[in-house]
């Protein structure tokens, strides 16, 4: 099996494997998931972790482990598609500024260093107060904050191949912008995106799990993890499996994304740059 | 029907040196099958010329023209037909193709822009042209990365004629080869002018290829044009005294007599400094006098085919430099 990667680190391997599993459990959870995430009171309130009950229940007499099954849908699904929703806009832009360089770009660069000076978490406090928390909503915020990010790093990647000799000869036949733009340029510049992805996509997990935490998240009942570490956070002394399940689960998820990234940026020859944000 | 590039390109604010254009006054033309080498030292305009042909800057002043059709519109504004038949080759072939592409997707697309042509009659005049080139049509499957540096400017140099052009721009194409190499593609352009019909703008600082494969030789130092005329011509006395140092800067494997070469390594203008009526003057040998700070050298016609623009007559020159 390893030999299938012989140039991927061994870490980056064990993410992966791990971020799989991470995937067939969104996929396939709810076909085998003992019970419902919302139905109150299949098993006695509190009750510790047993063959029954393999993590044991939350105060309502919730399954603790069908819910963090069943969230692993809600997290993958709200973080991934805002980070690809992010990520798709941003390297457009970027793509896009970095292209046509002049007006354009100074223009846009401005917006974007603007929008960057916008603490995201307060911000995305303020609008979902304003207009009320609901999934799409949050997808959209982070997305809204990944765009200028993404499309900085993208233009910076672009910027170094526009000026290559075969843009020119692209140039001089008369191909069309868009033409340059994805034949000729995205090339050159899908290792940066990916490696933009793969890290967002992390640090999307934590905030949405921050957000369904401070109570700006999915509503409940839906079992969230970050609204499940909150629920729980009361009986922690009781029940501290109610708290730990759901955050072993934002763990086991972001530890590994962040370790593929690494392997992976390693690989395509990208730096990982863990201070951005 | 000859073609012809009377032209003054210059460029305008949009380059760095607003008080300095890069190439004025500069008017040559060439015939169809016909090479003509552009020589002259780095930053003396030879790529600004290359570039204004190509309609990737736009001249401030003056005209191009084209199969006796005026030219002087940027790149976007040209007839796809135009685009087709002047074809552009770049000095760095390891910057000169797409570094994520296959080489039947670089020589490619050329035929499928230009002749709507894809798939397997796509594949095949891909095929054709490396073996036109003299490479292995199994080589469409690999990677730029793959190939040494002669291989891929044989790879740029089917990419051009994959347009079938009528003039081909050559942009300092061998200076980044191996001397072994430079002859194989030398012998390979010579093939292709007399399969083709060809015309080569020639681009080069390497007066052995220029003597080589050229027909006319255009002498350009500081953006204007200094000589002009057949290649023999050019390659013996009388010369523009820059065209004497040039060929004094050569290496010879066994030097001549005693000559002047304590020429004054180029003196950079600076600032406000005004500049002389010829550019050359502040590093002439053979410079007479004020005049020739003051008062625009004129061209001397040497023969029919020859002209040297220097306040020395040509006859005069040609005493001078007598061996």
């Amino acid at each position: 099996m390893l030999a299938w990667f012989p140039e991927w680190p061994l870490s980056a391997l064990i993410a992966g494997s791990i971020l799989v599993l991470h995937g067939v459990i969104a996929l396939t959870g709810p076909m085998w998931a003992p019970y419902s995430p919302t139905k109150i009171l299949v098993g006695q309130p509190f009750a510790s972790p047993s063959t029954a009950h393999l993590l044991g229940t939350d105060n309502l007499g919730r399954d603790v482990f069908s819910r963090v099954v069943y969230g692993e849908r809600t997290v993958l699904t709200l973080s991934l598609s805002a980070t690809g929703l992010g990520v798709l806009c941003g390297a457009s832009l970027g793509l896009v500024t970095g292209y046509a360089r002049g007006w354009l770009d100074e223009v846009v660069m401005r917006i974007i260093d603007i929008m960057i000076s916008i603490p995201p978490l307060i911000l995305a406090l303020l609008v979902i107060s304003a207009l009320g928390s609901s999934p799409l909503l949050l997808v959209l915020t982070v997305a809204f904050f990944y765009v200028p990010r993404v499309a900085r790093v993208v233009r910076a990647a672009t910027l170094r191949v526009v000026m290559e000799d075969f843009v020119t000869i692209a140039r001089a036949r008369g191909e069309s912008a868009w033409s340059i733009a994805h034949k000729e340029l995205l090339p050159n510049v899908i290792g940066t995106v990916l490696v933009e992805f793969a890290i967002r996509s992390g640090y999307a997990v934590i905030f949405i799990g921050s957000m369904g935490f401070l109570g700006f998240g999915p509503p409940p009942p839906t079992p969230e993890w970050g609204l499940m570490v909150n629920q729980g956070r009361e009986y922690i002394v009781t029940a501290p499996w109610a708290v730990v399940a759901p955050a072993v689960g934002i763990a086991s998820l972001v530890v590994p994304l962040n370790l593929f990234t690494d392997g992976m940026a390693r690989l395509l020859g990208q730096s990982v740059p863990w201070e951005r944000h | 029907m000859p073609r012809g590039y009377p032209e003054r390109p210059q460029t305008g604010e949009s380059d760095q040196l607003p008080a300095k254009p890069a190439v004025r006054g500069v008017s040559f033309s060439i015939s169809p099958g016909e090479t003509l080498a552009l020589v002259g030292e780095s930053g003396s305009g030879k790529s600004t010329i290359v570039r204004a042909i190509a309609g990737l800057l736009a001249p401030t002043r003056g005209r191009l023209v084209f199969d006796g059709q005026d030219i002087t519109l940027p790149v976007e504004r040209r007839t796809k037909e135009l685009r087709r038949q002047i074809q552009l080759i770049l000095q760095n072939p390891d910057a000169s193709l797409n570094p994520r592409h296959r080489l039947w997707r670089i020589i490619g697309r050329p035929i499928e822009f230009f002749f709507r042509t894809s798939g397997r009659e796509q594949q095949r005049g891909v095929a054709e042209l490396l073996e036109t080139v003299q490479l292995d049509a199994g080589y469409m499957w690999r990677m730029p990365s793959d190939l040494s540096g002669g291989e891929r400017q044989r790879v740029a140099i089917a990419r051009a004629l994959a347009a079938r052009p009528k003039l081909l721009l050559c942009d300092e194409i061998l200076s980044a080869l191996d001397v072994s190499v430079q002859a194989g593609i030398l012998n390979l352009l010579r093939a292709l002018q007399a399969g083709h019909g060809l015309s080569f703008l020639f681009i080069s600082h390497d007066l052995a290829v220029v003597r080589s494969l050229a027909h006319r030789v255009a002498v350009l130092y500081q953006g204007e044009l200094c000589e002009v005329g057949g290649v023999r011509e050019v390659f013996s006395p009388p010369f523009h005294p820059y065209t004497e140092v040039l060929f004094r800067a050569q290496p010879v494997p066994a030097p001549g007599e005693d000559l002047p070469t304590d020429v004054p390594s180029g003196s950079e203008l600076e600032g406000e400094e005004a500049v002389p009526a010829c550019p050359f003057a502040p590093r002439c040998p053979r410079k007479v006098g004020s005049i020739c700070d003051r008062v625009p050298p004129p061209w001397s016609t040497v023969s029919a085919t020859h002209a040297i623009r220097c306040h020395i007559p040509g006859g005069e020159l040609a005493k001078l430099q007598a061996i």
